[in-house]
Parts: structure tokens; sequence; C-alpha cells
């Protein structure tokens, strides 16, 4: 009697042992998302966690309202990977981070091109900067110009109108600049209720930003929506390269790349309940192309995006749409 | 004489009349009644595969701004505004039609007319005149609105 409640113990001992011991070797994911442990993306994220699991690989997501937040607690280590959005991606794999430049990429096929060929094994080296790497990106939609007026209806018509401008992507405000507009710096935060406030004329933002953010406000009966992608706009899921395996970094990847369809039709949904969304007018689209390609040659040379980066995309583009002027011209971006 | 006058005139008559009986005119009856009762489907129904939109903005002080809309886009336009307004009022006018062209199975007919909207959206109000031109087609029995062009004033 006395050796089975022994050995009785001894097993809920080596039970609680191996439980501890699972739970300090999952790894923590953390997760931006503004509205918090709900909605699309968190559910892709549990998701992902089983995935991952059945991979052999647990882990454990941790929510975060605030992206700033995220990723000092990414960089401090108590994040193992950090779930944020591409332009703050930027700072820790330039090489993934420079998918969202302005100008870019202009359609969700050549985003998913993109995309395909960086879950490609012989990119991965290029995913890998010092203790980081990418390990999946998803899209969040394009990036589109939302404006309190119609009468603002030209670049030359926003000179002189205020803009929000996100603090941690000096391309926004090194654009605002160009075209005249002043920038107002904000973030994530606080954008959206600069524009519906009326603080600033001018804001970019996805369309799954809508209706959480209430951009219809902003927008009013006087405003519009620019249909004219100004930004592929991503998440990407950056990790701490020496905690996971190559393995599980090239399985992640590929992953992520097999979602794009499904983060799709949440963009898709979102853009089919944008009020007001126009084409620029016939008259100057040919302009607003030219004005996004020029922005991205000087974004390029102000040494903002990653040229290896900027160099695929061009392959991507032109491999999407041989006929653009720029697939003749010798350039490498 | 006068028996063989008439029945010149019963048979230009009845001519006439059966040139017109296939008119667009139900055609717009039914856009109009897609726009009333805010159905897509019934939008989608009436509108050609390759119906194109030109929409000409006037603003008062501002040069006119003229914006091209694919059926999709038109029809994306449509469901958000029933989405997001609260209220939706307009009225047409009588709509005239002048027929354009007419081949082996083919007719084309440009039909104009004049709608007053009024939508109540974000506690306010939007409101616009309408100069519509309709471009209908029928081909082998079937009758689309092809083309689009709208002159928009708005307040």
């Amino acid at each position: 009697m006395i050796i089975i409640k022994r050995l009785a113990s001894l097993l809920a001992i080596a039970v609680m042992l191996c439980a501890v011991t699972s739970r300090a070797s999952a790894n923590t994911l953390c997760v931006f998302s503004l509205i918090g442990a709900q909605g699309e993306l968190w559910e892709q994220m549990q998701d992902y966690r089983i995935a991952a699991a059945s991979w052999g690989t647990p882990i454990t997501l941790r929510v975060f309202t605030d992206e700033r937040v995220a990723a000092e607690d990414f960089k401090a280590g108590f994040c193992d990977g950090l779930m944020m959005t591409g332009i703050r991606a930027r700072q820790f794999v330039p090489f993934s981070g420079s998918v969202d430049a302005i100008g870019g990429l202009d359609s969700y096929v050549a985003l998913q091109a993109l995309i395909e060929l960086l879950a490609h094994p012989k990119l991965a080296a290029s995913l890998r900067h010092g203790a980081y790497e990418t390990a999946g990106i998803l899209p969040l939609g394009a990036a589109y110009l939302f404006i309190n007026d119609r009468t603002i209806n030209s670049v030359e018509k926003m000179a002189g109108h205020t803009m929000a401008v996100f603090d941690n992507d000096r391309a926004q405000s090194l654009m605002a600049e160009r075209i005249g507009v002043r920038p107002e710096l904000s973030d994530i935060s606080n954008f959206s209720s600069k524009f519906n406030n009326g603080v600033v004329d001018v804001i970019a933002a996805p369309a799954v930003a809508y209706r959480p953010l209430e951009l219809y406000r902003g927008v009013g009966v006087k405003g519009m929506v620019v249909k004219m992608a100004t930004v592929q706009l991503t998440l990407q899921l950056v990790l701490r390269h020496e905690r996971f395996s190559d393995e599980f970094m090239a399985r992640s990847r590929r992953y992520f790349a097999d979602q794009f369809e499904q983060a799709m039709e949440v963009v898709r949904a979102a853009e089919d309940e944008l009020l007001f969304f126009y084409p620029p007018p016939d008259k100057d689209q040919e302009r607003y192309v030219e004005m996004m390609n020029d922005a991205r040659l000087f974004l390029i040379d102000a040494g903002v995006y990653d040229t290896e980066m900027m160099t695929w995309m061009k392959k991507v583009r032109c491999k999407v749409d041989p006929v653009r002027a720029e697939c003749g011209n010798g350039s490498p971006w | 004489m006068r028996r063989t006058m008439r029945w010149w005139i019963l048979v230009l008559c009845s001519l006439s009349v059966s040139v017109y009986a296939d008119g667009p005119e139900p055609l717009i009856e039914q856009y109009e009644n897609a726009l009333r009762q805010q159905s897509s489907a019934k939008l989608e129904a009436v509108l050609s595969e390759k119906l194109s939109v030109e929409v000409t903005l006037l603003m008062a002080d501002e040069d006119p701004v003229t914006v091209s809309l694919s059926r999709d886009e038109f029809l994306q336009q449509q469901r958000a505004l029933w989405l997001f307004s609260t209220e939706h009022a307009f009225d047409f006018s009588r709509p005239v039609v002048k027929r354009v062209n007419q081949e082996s199975g083919r007719q084309r007919w440009e039909v104009t007319l004049e709608q007053q909207e009024r939508y109540a959206l974000f506690r306010s109000t939007l409101k616009r005149d309408n100069q519509i031109t309709l471009i209908v087609e029928q081909h082998d029995d079937v009758q689309r609105i092809s083309a689009m062009n709208v002159v928009t004033r708005e307040w």
C-alpha cells in the first residue's frame, strides 16, 4: 500500500514536471491586433498555433493592441516572435519589410506572386537579418487615400492640406513633403480619430480599417476614397531564428503563403463596403501611376527600402504585366 | 378609293406599332424598380457584362471631373450607398427613347432621363441631380444596358 502511494506521488510529480517543461519550451508569439484577442487575424493565429503544434513546435499566443509596445517587448526578448505590420517589420527584417513599399506593387495578383516567391527555399537567407527571420506574410489589403473633400481631386490640390503620416515609417513623411502635403505625425492608434475629427484631411489606410475605425465618418458625404493602391500592406510574422529550426521556418512561410486566398476574402469583403470609392479622374490616371513610380524610385534613393527586394518586386511586376514601360528600361528597380 | 386609303392607313399604323413594340421601356422600368427595391441582383440582371459607366461630377466653383467605372465598380458603389444610407428617395423623369441602330439580330437605343436622388447618410443629406444617358442593346431578343453616361450635380 505504501509502495503504491509512493509510486502515485512520483507519477504525479513526473506529470507536473512534464507540464512545466512543456510550458517552459513552448515559444511565445506576440500578435498585434487593434481589436485584441478576437476577429479574423486572431482566429488565423489560433489556426497557426494548431498547425505549429502538429509540426512539433508548441507555441502560445499573446495579444497586444499597441504595436509599438509589442515591438519593444519583442526586442527585449519577452516574445519569441511577433506578428506585426510589414511597415513595423522593416526595422527587424528590411528585406521583407520592404514589401510594403509605396508604388511597389499595384495588384493582389502581383502580391501573391511575390509571397509565393518569398516562400521558396532559395530566398530563405534573404529573410534572415541579424537575430530575426520572417516566417510568414499575409495580405492586409492595399492602402488607399481617404480624403474628406471630393474637390481635392488631384495631387496638386492635395498640397497645403494635412495628412496623417505614421511616425514609424520614414517613407510617408518623405512622400508627404514631396507632394506638398503637411504631415501630421501619428500612429496606428490615433490616425483614424484625427481623420474623423477633421484634424487631418487625408489618410492612407486599408479597407479592413474602414468599419472598425469608422473611417466613413471622416469621409462623410463630401469625401471619397481614391481607388488606387498606394502600398500593398502586409502582416508579417518575424521570429527570433535561434528559437526555431530552419525546417520550421520553411514550413511556416509555406503555411502563410497558402493562407493568402483566405486572407483576401476578408480584404475583398471590406473593399466591397467602401462608400465613394472612385478611381482617380480619367485625365489624371497616368499622372497618378507616374507619381507612384517616381515615389518608389525617390524612396529607394533615400535608402528607405531594401534594394534586393526592390529588384525582386520589379521582376514580379514585369512577370505579371510584361507590357509595362519599365520592363524594357534596363533598370534593376 | 376611301376604303383603299383607310386600308393603307391601317397597314401603315400596324407596321409602326410593330416596329416599336420591342422598345427598351420595359427594361428601363426594371432598372428603376431595381433601384427602388435596392436589389443588387435585379440591377445586375439589366446591366450588360461589358457595361461601361462614365460619371461627370459637377461641383460648385470646380472644373467638372469625369471618372470611368466598370460594371463591378458601379454595382459596388450602389450597394455601398444602400448599406450606409438610412433613407433613400428618388424620382425619375419619363424616359426619352431614340433608336440609334438596327441591323439583323441587333438593335440599339439611346435613352435619356433625369433622376433626382436624396440619401440620408451619417447625420447629413446627399442630394444629386443626374442627367442620365443609357445605351440599351438588344441581341437575340435579350435587352441590356450596355453603357451609361451620367452628369451629376451634388449638394
